[in-house]
């Protein structure tokens, strides 16, 4: 009823207003009239109705109050009135929804990316249930594969999972398709028969794998991602029970994935992981299995850890020569996806929330201005009856305005910078690339950012409203003799406020930038420009490693590369330089002490061609490399670098040592050491050079590179070509430079030191920003005091000093209230820093001297105003 | 424990004088509640209006425009049925208030 009335009265509202006024006006004529009959004359008559009915206006305004639609419609005048207020201040308007628009806008594309990476649900069914189970090794860095026989036996001995299953990316990684005439490369993943259920992933078309499929004898069928699908088969629905070739092999596809649920993302084709050869399938040696989990109801992850970790000791006692030491990590498939962009988000998110509060700071304090600078106003206004609730929504809807535009403006910036992020996040290694696509502006996203406008929009429009004149005749009595004590304190704390939280994004940003700045200093141990990598991956069986077949159709290769005009050298390796690697062999020194099963050490290991070396641009340090010869005969002869030889053959002479190889094999071989070479750094660049062994030879997979004397990029058509006459349906692909590879390794903490650096110049102009608003201000409040100091005889130097003075203070206070902030904050930056402290004194120095500076020159055009003010026109005014 | 207010008190003087009287418009009801409590409450002229622009969008009074004795125009409130229970109500805990205030002061 009382609802209806009060949407029913938003359909007469003109009507309704003009009834409250005859109500009142009838009310008034009838005490009037009374009035005169009791005898009073005509203008004491009227003079009283009106004193004993208050102000009119007033009671008019509450009446109204009580109506909806009038409330609505009064509403509706404030915002309107804001507008004309805030258009008839243009600078004031402008700076402040361009410093909103800023800090919004950095903080909702900064928080798109964070959504999308930490907080967004994945694709599969309860994904926080997942984990990924990996084994370590004290010699091998992080976690890696499993072994296939480790995997089966975890499966039949956990407890702690609902379901386990196993996939493998590695040997081959990629298998060439040939379909309709081309050859493609594609990413394939052998996948045990229950992984897709475990993910939680149902086919949009088809199946995907059953029991049978994933047995000894496996069915040669294949699953496809929604993207294959569509760039390979053209979304052709009758691809279901279709034929098609892998590496020679035929398979029955027998369903296609869900768009966006590849898992891992890079997948083209799921096999049965029972597809695996044998060998691998038998062995402990080779890890070649990757292991998911989801976790049991009830089941928590330090369960799950204390359940494998029994599982694995147990085995390393049953198989101490290939499982001593081998333990067990367990990761939450969310952690596993992001690698180490958590932590970087993280700080990236801290900042710009920090970056945020001094664009909110710069606004309140410009309000706060504003605010004085219309107390008589305000004063006047309440003496002529407007309530405080009413001056109040008026400010509110003056701060709303601001807020919506400047939240409007900074969502569109958003926007624009969303695409430069991705692109950003997409180079940087470990991060899954479906969750980096998925970086957009969506509703949740978009409600966070509406939120924050308006929770600063309600906190910061309301701090000017706390100090407007409770008493008037107060303000309306002073002049403009400057404004009251706690009013310049005010300010003066938000000035510090601004420079102490500007100072903590100063610090981090300039610790990231020193940390970024040492890791391109790195030398990596060789030359990394004019250098471009491919990789080739012959198909089995027709090719085995290092049969004459292989090594034939690389030495054609080379040949014909070695001609081709812009090359002066080309070498073949396993291992894309700067990428972490996991070739690594057990091996002993020949004639060093027997050693127990399992402590074997573990060296990286490469198969390379005679020419590596001098195209990567190692130096030889002693002895010689390889030569063709040593392909020719298949020789088993080893080169080393310098890390091996001062680790494990110190005291020994390189050249007539040995070492062994296949150590856990009955008949180990035997293997000359022919020469050290220099150390790179071929892990990445953080990474200090390892133990390495090299091998001649050839493999089915093979990374190419090229030392050209021309831009590498623009022979990368020539090599296609060359590998095109050779064999027309034999692919190549991650064909990059080296130097790409250097640039995306470091990739994140580009990323981070750019945005810090960024959001640090941020908060720094920002800060001047709000720095010279309160200080011009203040010089132009208390011009008759400079008027009256000058009069008794200060000078120029005396007033440019005594409002640098003030600067100073304000500054100072700030840092050092700052200081200890940053240096909290720093604490959590750990793990992002390269060779650099979180207490760098260089960093604290330099973050304290600019905004020293800033703040100077923020203040040097109010006070040179200050030093020219006339004081006899300063004491005159007014 | 009786919810009591002044606006509260307003209400329940409206509501009792339109109860006494029927129909009245906002003048005569400041009258009416001078008259009947011997000059005792006033009701300040400047609130009665949002209380009776409150009290009609509750849907406790009706109002409708008629011409008084005096052939002026005015605005006539009146009970509703549903102002008739709320005035029971106030009644009730105002009574209530009256007899606590009582029993206080009696301690006292």
């Amino acid at each position: 009823m009382s609802l209806l009335n009060r949407v029913s009265n938003l359909f007469r509202r003109a009507r309704l207003a003009q009834e409250i006024d005859d109500e009142l006006q009838s009310h008034i004529e009838m005490r009037m009239s009374d009035n005169l009959a009791s005898g009073m004359p005509p203008d004491q008559a009227r003079r009283d109705a009106l004193l004993r009915f208050g102000n009119p206006t007033l009671t008019k305004e509450r009446v109204a109050a009580s109506d909806a639609a009038l409330t609505l419609e009064s509403f509706w005048m404030d915002l309107r009135y804001a507008f004309r207020r805030l258009a008839k201040a243009p600078g004031f308007s402008i700076t402040a929804v361009l410093t909103l628009a800023l800090g919004i806008g950095a903080t909702t594309a900064i928080f798109s990316c964070a959504y999308a990476l930490l907080l967004r649900s994945l694709p599969f069914r309860q994904a926080d249930r997942i984990v990924t189970i990996n084994e370590t090794h004290p010699q091998v860095a992080g976690g890696g594969e499993v072994t296939f026989p480790d995997y089966t036996d975890w499966r039949s001995q956990q407890s702690s999972f609902e379901q386990m299953a196993g996939y493998s990316i590695v040997s081959p990684e990629t298998v060439s398709l040939v379909w309709d005439g081309h050859a493609e490369q594609v990413h394939r993943v052998l996948a045990s028969s229950n992984f897709f259920s475990l993910l939680g992933i149902t086919p949009s078309l088809g199946r995907t794998f059953v029991e049978q499929d994933d047995t000894p004898r496996a069915n040669h069928v294949a699953v496809i991602s929604a993207e294959a699908w569509q760039r390979y088969f053209g979304a052709d629905k009758s691809i279901i029970g279709r034929t098609v070739d892998l590496n020679d092999v035929s398979y029955i596809i027998v369903g296609v994935l869900p768009a966006g649920s590849a898992y891992p993302a890079t997948g083209d084709f799921w096999m049965p992981l029972s597809l695996m050869d044998k060998e691998s399938q038998a062995s402990r040696v080779w890890h070649t299995v990757n292991v998911l989990g989801r976790l049991k109801p009830g089941v928590d992850l330090g369960q799950a850890r204390a359940d494998m970790a029994t599982i694995s000791a147990r085995l390393s006692q049953s198989y101490p020569a290939t499982n001593r030491n081998v333990g067990v990590l367990l990761t939450p498939l969310r952690e596993q996806l992001v690698g180490s962009l958590r932590p970087a988000l993280l700080s990236l998110m801290g900042c710009v929330v920090l970056v945020l509060l001094i664009a909110c700071v710069n606004v309140a304090n410009l309000l706060l201005v504003r605010a004085s600078a219309h107390r008589r106003e305000t004063a006047v206004r309440q003496a002529l009856g407007a309530s405080r609730l009413r001056l109040l929504t008026q400010y509110l809807a003056e701060t709303l305005l601001l807020c919506l535009f400047g939240g409007l403006l900074g969502t569109m910036f958003a926007e624009l910078i969303l695409p430069l992020l991705r692109t950003a996040f997409a180079h940087v290694t470990g991060a899954d690339p479906s969750l980096v696509q998925s970086i957009r502006l969506d509703l949740p996203v978009l409600l966070v950012a509406l939120s924050v406008c308006l929770f600063t929009a309600i906190f910061f429009g309301l701090l000017p409203m706390f100090h407007s004149p409770r008493r008037l005749s107060e303000a309306l009595r002073s002049g403009d003799r400057g404004s009251s004590g706690t009013q310049s304190w005010r300010r003066g704390a938000l000035v510090s406020a601004e420079v102490a939280i500007a100072i903590v994004v100063l610090f981090l940003g300039s610790l990231l930038v020193r940390s970024f700045q040492k890791l391109i200093q790195i030398d990596p141990g060789f030359r990394t420009d004019h250098l471009l990598s491919l990789e080739i991956t012959l198909p089995q069986p027709r090719y085995q490693d290092q049969t004459t077949a292989t090594n034939h159709f690389y030495e054609a290769l080379i040949d014909k590369l070695q001609r081709s005009p812009g090359i002066t050298s080309v070498g073949t390796t396993n291992a894309v330089p700067l990428n972490a690697s996991h070739s690594m062999t057990r091996f002993l020194i020949a004639g060093a002490a027997p050693l127990a099963p399992g402590a074997f050490p573990f060296a990286q290991i490469r198969f390379v061609s005679p020419d590596f070396f001098r195209t990567m641009g190692l130096g030889l340090v002693q002895g010689r490399t390889f030569e063709q010869k040593d392909i020719e005969n298949n020789a088993s002869l080893f080169v080393v670098n310098q890390a091996f030889d001062e680790r494990y053959l110190s005291g020994r002479d390189p050249l007539t040592s040995s070492i062994l190889l296949g150590v856990l094999s009955p008949h180990p071989d035997k293997v000359p050491v022919i020469g050290v070479v220099s150390n790179a750094r071929d892990l990445g660049v953080e990474t200090d050079a390892e133990p390495e062994l090299y091998l001649p030879g050839f493999g089915t997979h093979a990374v190419i590179l090229l030392r050209t004397n021309i831009d590498p990029d623009s022979i990368a058509g020539d090599v296609r070509n060359a590998v095109r006459q050779l064999d027309p349906n034999q692919p190549i692909y991650h064909v990059q430079t080296i130097d790409e590879v250097l640039s995306d390794s470091l990739a994140r903490q580009k990323v981070t030191a750019v945005l810090l650096g960024i959001f640090a110049l941020l908060a720094l102009t920002l800060a001047s920003i709000g720095i010279y608003g309160v200080i011009a201000y203040s010089v132009e409040q208390r011009t008759r005091e400079i008027g009256v100091r000058m009069a008794v005889g200060a000078n120029r130097t005396n007033i440019v000093l005594l409002v640098l003075r003030e600067v100073t203070t304000l500054t100072a206070i700030g840092i050092l209230a700052g200081l200890a902030g940053a240096l909290v904050c720093a604490h959590f930056l750990s793990t992002l820093l390269y060779h650099v402290s979180n207490v760098d004194p260089l960093s604290i120095g330099a973050s304290v001297v600019t905004l020293l500076i800033v703040g100077m020159l923020a203040a040097v055009v109010p006070a040179a105003q200050a030093s020219t003010i006339n004081p006899t026109e300063a004491l005159r005014s007014e | 424990m009786a919810k009591t207010d002044l606006q509260g008190t307003v209400d329940l003087l409206v509501l009792k004088t339109l109860a006494q009287t029927g129909e009245l418009h906002g003048y005569g009801i400041v009258l009416h509640i001078q008259t009947a409590s011997d000059e005792l409450l006033r009701v300040e002229e400047g609130s009665l209006y949002p209380a009776l622009h409150r009290m009609e969008q509750n849907g406790w009074i009706s109002a409708s425009w008629a011409l008084t004795e005096t052939n002026r125009r005015a605005k006539y409130y009146k009970l509703t049925a549903a102002g008739r229970k709320h005035l029971q109500e106030v009644e009730k805990n105002f009574e209530q208030l009256v007899k606590g205030v009582r029993a206080m002061l009696r301690y006292a």
